[in-house]
């Protein structure tokens, strides 16, 4: 019998005008793992809070969730608490306490549990989720990362039957995501606890799942096994194709998985390597699909062996990528010093050096870095590598205690910037931007007191603020927030918010566009539209910087793509170019290709790669 | 990163260190007399001295330095007292309104020296296991309320860097009306942000079962047999201490002329234990440090 189980749920919010859950009905079993995925405002969270009632919205609810068979409504607060474990977005406003310790025992002494008790579980706890080094450290010191795996832990000590999770890595960096997601297969795996996750990030988690439900509209529109769902996606052309993993996308680009989609998974003849499992969903799984399918022994594609095997062509371009590390100029230590396509600069920085505090260690050391107008720039690298304080020095936020920052010719004084009309930086917290109670008064807050900035060229995305209300409507037809106008910024889903934020800071008509993780948290849909709007963008003139995790984004929109490490750029490149010659660091399509097709960097280039050499017969 | 100052009234029981904190705060503002005064800012001192070495450098200056002021503003105040030693303004600045402002300014700064050298070995999270049990939601709550000072406080810093990173930056905005508009739309932001994490932590608490019946308290806090020896010490001082007070120990005269107590055996008795409960903490400190190092040389 099913552990937890929503019967014909039906959900509508008081003011909505259809139902944000209709005649849902769905069952987790005892252990399995589930992912729930779907379009931003699909009803993913408001399913997910249904299942415990503290947490059910406020609005009209018919149908039943049952708990081990007993409808929800019976069972007290006190024993959902103890079997029904929740994890949220927001990392920060989860925790309660002011130390890690008591922020583990926060749960059992709201349940009363005896001192013994807690110490024991403490102790499980910490030795468990690794917490051990940081338990007597204040909370509010801890990472973004650090402080999701408390949260995790600190709901795993009430020991719950069932875990979920409402995309709890929407807010983290990729490392400290997988990690995470780690932590979730181990209580799944480890201790046998059922989990209902959604989540955006299918790459890394969709391999763990061991049931895949796809939701739209408030609808289930498919659920079942991971790979079969994800092919079926796939066969009936989903937007949510793109979210799904390299792997799968280059799979059912390559096989044709459309029409006869039954037949190809086990049974098409002569596709080798079926024997592995239908549909490939990791790297590892993928890349063995693709030797088979394309003739090459695995042998061949050890990790930097790029041109062991293979036609005389990638041999060339992989010989060639990886001497260039040596002795080509594109990737020396230090940024090119002539500016490429005679286009002029927007953005010029030299020997950068900058800390946060006296006593802080240099956040950005001997940093330098030339950016051609008119074009979108992608900064990438780990954490704590300087991006984001790069693009706050871009714009004057913080000054370097030496170096020159020269940004649309302006020369950066040694005092704070008063302001410099054309540059402006959407923060990776979308949310930072709000202060109105409407999303139109949001916008219109950027268009009334525009400043004057001469010379700046005004095209249609760049709307003079004489045509104020025009513009104000072009703007929100051009983000996709027309039907949000009358909403609380607050309100909004984190997709959404995301939008609004972008139009806001478009509004300011900037010559320099500076973004701080673009897309974080947001659905696939939402990249697609963000990236072809940048590149609209670029296409009129404005200069795109922006400062990313996400490598596949960049490696489809970016024109350059700058890796900095330590404070310093470590190497400059077009996207393709780099994430080529990267072996570790680059995009799941590059780590699926690497040594069977050097220099495929996204899924296309992979599938259009795989259809030239033709198919196997 | 360290969470435990080094401090030995850390590692006493938590009642213990308030109780000690409530009585040695206590009488050193009850006690209106130059020896106790004295005794007190020696031992407050010497605790701060021996628990943050250097870092108490500023908190003990400022201690100081305010009852320096105390002590020779009072006179201008207060000029009764036989002997003048100059005058001023036509007013006498007498030697006995002097001492009487030493002895008040002793009693401030060793009152403040005596909550510095005491708060960091009792954090929030001991007050909250010693009220606990009796009001278990209010703690909890207040908790949560000192955390979002802070919190708040990034966020606002937060917001005026965000609003200046699109060319509205409160700070720089042309005169006054217009700053105080993007000081007012700033807190608008805050409490629009406050609101919504507010509901977040607030679903959080729900569903880890915040409110759902009777709470209990962690700590790992145990009365030890160290902790019995110390407050039996401490009580047994403090007695003595009380008792020469009751026989008029503590008394002392400043206007007209200055009349200590006499120094009886009982006297001398209480002076002595008062002496050394204000002692103790700075003692036990400065022990503990010795013991380190003896530790860290034999290894």
């Amino acid at each position: 019998m099913a552990l937890l189980a929503a019967e014909h749920l039906t959900f509508t919010y008081p003011a909505g005008a259809r139902p944000a859950l209709a005649d849902m009905t769905v069952a987790f079993d005892p252990g399995s793992y589930t992912v729930v995925a779907g379009r931003s405002g699909c009803g993913k969270t408001t399913l997910l809070r249904a299942l415990k009632t503290a947490l059910a919205p406020a609005g009209t609810w018919s149908g039943t969730v049952r708990l081990d068979g007993v409808p929800l409504a019976d069972v007290p607060l006190r024993d959902q608490a103890r079997a029904v474990g929740f994890v949220m977005q927001e990392p920060d406003a989860q925790i309660v306490c002011e130390s890690v310790e008591a922020e583990l025992v926060f749960g059992l002494e709201n349940l009363g549990c005896p001192r013994e008790v807690m110490g024991l579980r403490v102790a499980e706890m910490a030795a468990f989720f690794g917490l051990q080094p940081l338990l007597h450290r204040r909370t509010d010191e801890l990472s973004g990362g650090q402080k999701q795996l408390l949260n995790l832990a600190a709901v795993m000590a009430l020991g719950p039957q069932v875990l979920v999770l409402d995309e709890p890595t929407s807010q983290l960096d990729p490392v400290a995501a997988v990690d995470f997601l780690a932590a979730v297969r181990r209580v799944n795996r480890e201790l046998g606890t059922t989990i209902v996750m959604a989540e955006h990030r299918l790459e890394e988690a969709l391999a763990d799942a061991d049931r895949f439900v796809v939701m739209d509209a408030g609808r289930i529109i498919a659920a079942g096994d991971p790979r079969t769902v994800a092919r079926d996606l796939c066969a009936a052309g989903s937007p949510l194709v793109s979210a799904l993993p390299a792997a799968v996308q280059v799979y059912a680009a390559v096989e044709g998985v459309g029409a006869d989609a039954e037949g190809v998974g086990a049974d098409a003849e002569g596709v080798a390597g079926s024997g592995e499992g239908p549909v490939p969903l990791t790297v590892r799984e993928g890349r063995h699909w693709l030797q088979a399918r394309c003739g090459e022994s695995p042998g061949a594609c050890d990790a930097f062996d790029a041109d062991a095997e293979g036609d005389s062509d990638s041999r060339q371009v992989s010989r060639g990528s990886w001497g260039t590390v040596a002795e080509g100029p594109r990737f020396a230590f230090a940024p090119a010093d002539s500016p490429r396509r005679g286009n002029a600069l927007a953005l010029r920085l030299r020997d950068l050096w900058f800390r946060y505090g006296r006593e802080g260690a240099d956040v950005l050391r001997g940093l330098s870095l030339e950016v051609p107008a008119g074009r979108i720039t992608a900064l990438v690298g780990g954490n704590g590598s300087g991006k984001s304080t790069v693009l706050k020095a871009a714009c004057g936020l913080v000054r370097p205690y030496r170096g020159t920052v020269e940004t649309l010719g302006h020369r950066f004084g040694p005092r704070r910037a008063t302001r410099l009309a054309g540059a402006v930086l959407l923060p990776q917290d979308p949310t930072l931007l709000f202060s109105r109670a409407t999303v139109r008064e949001e916008l219109e807050e950027m268009i009334a007191p525009a400043p004057a900035s001469p010379g700046v060229p005004t095209p249609a995305l760049t709307t003079a603020p004489e045509v104020a209300p025009g513009a104000l409507a072009a703007m929100a037809e051009c983000c996709d927030i027309a039907s949000l106008l009358d909403a609380h910024p607050f309100d909004l889903s984190g997709g959404e918010r995301q939008r609004v934020a972008l139009a806001k800071v478009l509004l300011a008509r900037p010559r320099l566009l500076l973004l701080d993780e673009p897309g974080t948290g947001a659905d696939a849909a939402f990249k697609n539209a963000l990236g072809a709007l940048l590149a609209d963008l670029a296409r009129e003139g404005v200069t795109v910087v922006m400062a990313s995790h996400d490598l596949d984004f960049c490696a489809r929109w970016a024109d350059e793509a700058v890796l900095l490490f330590d404070g310093a750029v470590a190497a400059a490149a077009p996207p393709r170019e780099l994430f080529a010659t990267t072996g570790f660091y680059t995009t799941a399509a590059s780590r699926l290709a690497r040594g069977v097709f050097p220099g495929a960097v996204t899924v296309e280039d992979v599938v259009a790669r795989c259809n030239e050499k033709g198919a196997p017969r | 990163m360290e969470t435990l100052p080094r401090i030995s009234l850390g590692t006493w029981h938590p009642a213990l260190t308030l109780g000690y904190a409530v009585a040695v705060v206590g009488l050193t503002v009850l006690v209106i007399s130059p020896v106790y005064a004295g005794l007190s800012l020696a031992g407050a001192l010497g605790l701060c001295a021996a628990s943050r070495g250097r870092g108490a450098g500023p908190l003990v200056a400022g201690a100081l330095g305010l009852a320096l002021l105390v002590a020779l503003a009072n006179p201008l105040f207060n000029t009764a007292g036989a002997t003048v030693l100059f005058t001023w303004l036509g007013r006498p600045y007498t030697a006995e309104a002097l001492a009487f402002g030493a002895v008040m300014g002793a009693m401030l700064a060793a009152a403040l020296l005596w909550f510095g050298g005491i708060g960091p070995a009792l954090g929030s999270e001991k007050v909250a296991y010693l009220f606990g049990s009796t009001a278990p939601a209010l703690c909890t709550v207040l908790t949560l309320v000192m955390g979002l000072v802070p919190a708040y406080g990034r966020r606002a810093a937060a917001l005026v860097e965000a609003r200046a990173g699109i060319g509205r930056d409160p700070l720089a905005a042309p005169g006054l009306g217009a700053k105080v508009r993007g000081g007012a739309t700033v807190l608008g932001a805050l409490t629009a942000w406050s609101l919504d994490r507010g509901v977040a932590t607030a679903d959080a608490m729900a569903a880890r079962g915040f409110g759902t019946g009777r709470r209990t308290t962690w700590g790992r806090y145990r009365f030890t047999a160290r902790d019995g020896v110390l407050a039996a010490v401490l009580a047994g001082l403090l007695a003595v201490t009380v008792a020469g007070l009751a026989c008029g120990a503590g008394q002392a005269e400043f206007l007209p002329r200055i009349v200590l107590a006499a120094p009886s055996p009982l006297a001398v008795a209480s002076w002595t234990a008062w002496g050394l409960f204000v002692a103790l903490p700075a003692l036990g400190t400065v022990g503990e440090e010795g013991r380190w190092r003896c530790s860290l040389r034999n290894i």
